[in-house]
């Protein structure tokens, strides 16, 4: 009798607690997309929530709600009085920022809500638009799809293929967190309503906009990170007397797949010097011109690695300009020179600018194909 | 409870009167008087049947049996023609028959009777001969129908107890191969047999399953399953600690581990124990396949069985709790088809699974043409008819659909049914607390299990206590002649097995 007591009592309790966090799928407003940009309110942002609408009836799979406020909250405030369900974050896939906005402000303490939440995704994307976030989200997504899916998509492709880098929130925080290195993320527009990826756009150590890079420079750029895990496709553009092409075409292309790395420290001079040694390995993808392959593969090579070298150099010179370090050469700086380190930690992007940093590579052809 | 002991005084004392009735008495001189006494025992038994004649010395006999529980052609050839034209005395030693016992007490020949024996009174004898003549209606020896197997043998145990010790001790001619019968039952006494190697199964054990089956007080035992509830360890849990099974290959294959086995009159199930939790996920064919195979079918039933008990779980914590764990192109898919149904995931995985066990139990006692269709209608018609009803979404169809099949990879009936049973409350914690809940549910699952003993032996065996050794034989089981012990659970007094079979290098 006791014990079936004890279990009325207990299927009682069961009954209690729960219930509390509960919530239905289908009836949520679950933010895919979320957005910031500029407003016309003094010290207000513009907030864009973007979520799945499953319903039949509704012509749009998607819903875009805005409202201007000064803080996440107090946008979520707004917005929830728009909403169908109760808004929640945890499946967000894409968090756009303007770039004017970015121009303007530091935005990494306004994301404070995406990353106090544990059950907030930090796995989304981090996007800057070259534009208005809001024509740019208003784009006609009718031969597209669910649009928090579409541009993530477009993202993963271009940075398969090197065009631009992969930021997630987390990477984002870890680059705002991290004295070595300065943060980047990819960069669209909207081009007569398609979504394009542009390259990369690059902030300074204060989180402002600096710059932009484009998407072959962006490959070089992931060269130096060291995030070629996909075959990553280079573009060259040879010297025509190199060629001695008899019409004009000079393009080629190679698939880069493997890239060893060394490196040389020289931390005794006043400036931090580096250097990279290449090794890359790579087959011919592209060549639409003749060139006599099976005895002057050195001098092909050799021709390829001076160009990419100018590249590299061309692209560092780049970043010293605006005193950016999205490859985080302070890594090295760090790890072999860390008593000058210690001294110029909250300083690299700027003691980088003085930096010399040289990279040799070093182009192995491997697979140059039948013809030619 | 004084209310139970009253009705329980009352069933003894209805007993003991029942016992007073019967006769005690012996049998007299005086021929028709013994058989008037008898034949009163039998005035409502149709199939009572007697012949009376004189024998070849002279003297007038009668043979009494119930018709159609004997053999005809023994009773007219072996018993009736020698003492009629061969011999000159009636007695044990000179007929020729094989099995003859002399009783004088009229409640044995009664007993006798009852069970398929012939009784023969001569005049002028206070004893009478009675001759085996047992001819039950039986069917033939088949292959067993819940245990199907491919490459094991196809004979399956059948009514007959004595029929089933014969395909016991055909895989065991041993001479340490013990049977102990028992008659268990007051009204019906059935024989219950007790079968366990002698030198390799626990003497404790025994004892405990002797001295248990000795307490029965019951009228009659008609099935196994009735006898498990009388002798095992927890009443009151959902799962089996007991194999029945219908292969007597799989009975010598654990008599051999060290376990005993009760085999039933009537009934064409063997009990097998002491068993632990995992021991019920492998069957006879695991040792016939090839290793490899074998340890990927047991993965597969592991896996089905967590399956089976808490998918529906899963999918009602991830709809109302924690919809993060979807990939984003899933939640969209869920959400579209979600969004037509007005119910609580929890009401329409109910709805589904009610329906889906209900299809199970239907179709288990149709013939199988019919079967197929009540299949078929249920699974795939009403399944698709009720998501384009709205009343369920098509992803908790396939839900069901999985759990379903999952059940029933799970080798053991009587697991499969509990597991079927532990879905319920999975679902409802999972509906009040999410994950929380299922990770809940499963420590319950696991402190039930732990909890158990069976014949003294910890349920949870070889995983918990552990006994890495026998994890040979858990989830991956080596080849079998890696195998050189006999399980830990089965607590055996000789715990090797064999010795080495494959020794490696040139002899």
């Amino acid at each position: 009798m006791k014990y079936l007591q004890i279990m009325f009592i207990l299927i009682l309790l069961l009954w209690t607690t729960g219930c509390d966090d509960f919530l239905l799928i289908e009836e949520v407003d679950t933010i895919i997309v979320f957005g910031l940009d500029t407003s016309d309110k003094e010290g207000a942002f513009t907030f864009f929530e973007a979520s799945p609408v499953f319903s039949e009836t509704a012509d749009k799979k998607y819903n875009i709600k805005k409202a201007v406020a000064h803080s996440a909250r107090e946008a979520r405030n707004i917005l929830n009085a728009q909403a169908t369900g109760h808004t929640v974050g945890g499946k967000i896939q894409l968090v756009i920022l303007g770039k004017n906005l970015l121009k303007e402000k530091n935005i990494y303490p306004h994301l404070d809500v995406l990353f106090r939440d544990p059950k907030n995704e930090i796995n989304a994307r981090m996007l800057v638009v070259d534009g208005d976030v809001d024509q740019f989200l208003g784009a006609d997504m009718k031969d597209k799809g669910r649009i928090g899916i579409v541009i993530p998509d477009i993202m993963r492709t271009t940075h398969r293929v090197g065009g631009t880098v992969d930021t997630l929130l987390l990477d984002y925080h870890r680059q705002m967190m991290d004295k070595r290195v300065t943060p980047s993320m990819s960069e669209m527009t909207k081009m007569e309503d398609e979504l394009i990826v542009t390259g990369t756009a690059l902030l300074n150590r204060e989180g402002l906009y600096a710059q932009s890079i484009n998407r072959r420079e962006s490959s070089l750029l992931l060269m130096l990170q060291r995030q070629t895990n996909n075959p990553l496709s280079l573009d060259f553009r040879l010297p025509e007397d190199f060629v001695k092409a008899e019409n004009e075409r000079t393009e080629m292309s190679i698939n880069i797949d493997n890239i060893n790395y060394e490196t040389q420290v020289n931390c005794d001079q006043e400036n931090f010097e580096l250097m990279i040694d290449m090794d890359i390995k790579g087959d011919i993808t592209q060549k639409l011109f003749y060139f006599d392959m099976e005895n002057r593969k050195q001098d092909f090579e050799k021709q390829l690695d001076k160009q990419l070298a100018e590249d590299f150099e061309k692209l560092i010179a780049k970043f010293q300009q605006d005193e950016l370090d999205p490859a985080g050469f302070g890594r090295y700086a760090k790890a072999y020179c860390y008593p000058q380190w210690k001294k110029i930690k909250n300083d690299w992007p700027k003691d980088f600018a003085k930096s010399k940093v040289t990279i040799r590579p070093h182009i192995e052809i491997r697979d140059y194909g039948v013809q030619y | 409870m004084s209310l139970l002991h009253f009705f329980k005084k009352q069933l003894q004392s209805l007993s003991t009167k029942h016992h007073q009735d019967s006769s005690m008495q012996s049998l007299s001189h005086d021929l028709t008087a013994n058989f008037k006494h008898i034949q009163s025992l039998f005035s409502y038994a149709p199939d009572f049947t007697y012949k009376s004649f004189m024998s070849k010395s002279g003297s007038h006999c009668m043979l009494l049996f119930l018709d159609n529980l004997v053999d005809q052609e023994k009773l007219n050839n072996q018993i009736l023609k020698p003492l009629q034209y061969d011999i000159n005395q009636v007695n044990k030693d000179a007929i020729p028959f094989d099995r003859i016992e002399e009783k004088n007490k009229i409640s044995d020949l009664e007993n006798a009777l009852l069970t398929g024996n012939s009784v023969l009174l001569e005049e002028g004898q206070t004893n009478a001969l009675i001759f085996s003549t047992q001819n039950f209606p039986l069917r033939s020896i088949s292959e067993p129908k819940t245990e199907s197997t491919l490459k094991g043998s196809q004979q399956g145990f059948i009514e007959s107890i004595g029929k089933n010790i014969a395909l016991i001790r055909r895989y065991l001619p041993n001479r340490q191969l013990m049977i102990k019968s028992y008659s268990v039952g007051k009204r019906a006494p059935t024989q219950v047999a007790l079968i366990f190697l002698h030198d390799v199964a626990n003497p404790e054990i025994i004892a405990e399953v002797e001295d248990r089956i000795q307490q029965i007080q019951v009228d009659s035992i008609i099935n196994t399953g009735e006898l498990i509830e009388y002798i095992e360890d927890h009443p009151s849990s959902v799962f089996p600690q007991i194999l029945q099974t219908e292969r007597p290959d799989a009975v010598a294959s654990h008599l051999l581990q060290g376990r005993f086995a009760i085999l039933v009159d009537h009934s064409p199930y063997s009990l097998v124990a002491p068993m632990t939790f995992f021991n019920f996920f492998s069957v006879i064919d695991d040792y016939s396949n090839r290793w490899m195979t074998t340890t990927f079918f047991r993965f597969l039933r592991y896996w089905g069985f967590f399956i089976a008990t808490s998918l529906p779980a899963f999918y009602i914590a991830t709809l109302t709790f924690s919809y993060e764990i979807l990939p984003v192109d899933l939640l969209f898919s869920i959400g579209e088809s979600r969004i037509q149904v007005p119910f609580h995931p929890l009401i329409e995985a109910l709805i589904m699974e009610v329906s889906s066990v209900t299809i199970n139990i239907a179709s288990a006692r149709l013939t199988a043409p019919v079967g197929q269709t009540v299949g078929i209608v249920g699974g795939v018609i009403l399944g698709q008819a009720a998501v384009q009803a709205g009343i369920v979404s098509n992803i908790m169809v396939i839900v069901i659909a999985i759990t379903t099949l999952s059940t029933f990879i799970i080798p053991n009936t009587d697991v499969s049914s509990s597991v079927q049973i532990i879905r319920f409350p999975m679902m409802i914690i999972a509906s009040l607390f999410g994950f929380t809940g299922i990770s809940i549910g499963y420590m319950i699952i696991a402190a039930l299990i732990i909890n158990m003993e069976s014949f003294g032996v910890s349920f949870g065996n070889p995983v918990s206590p552990i006994h890495l050794h026998e994890w040979k034989d858990l989830m991956i089981r080596f080849p079998n002649w890696k195998i050189h012990e006999r399980p830990v659970s089965a607590d055996t007094v000789q715990a090797q097995r064999d010795g080495n079979s494959r020794q490696s290098g040139d002899q």
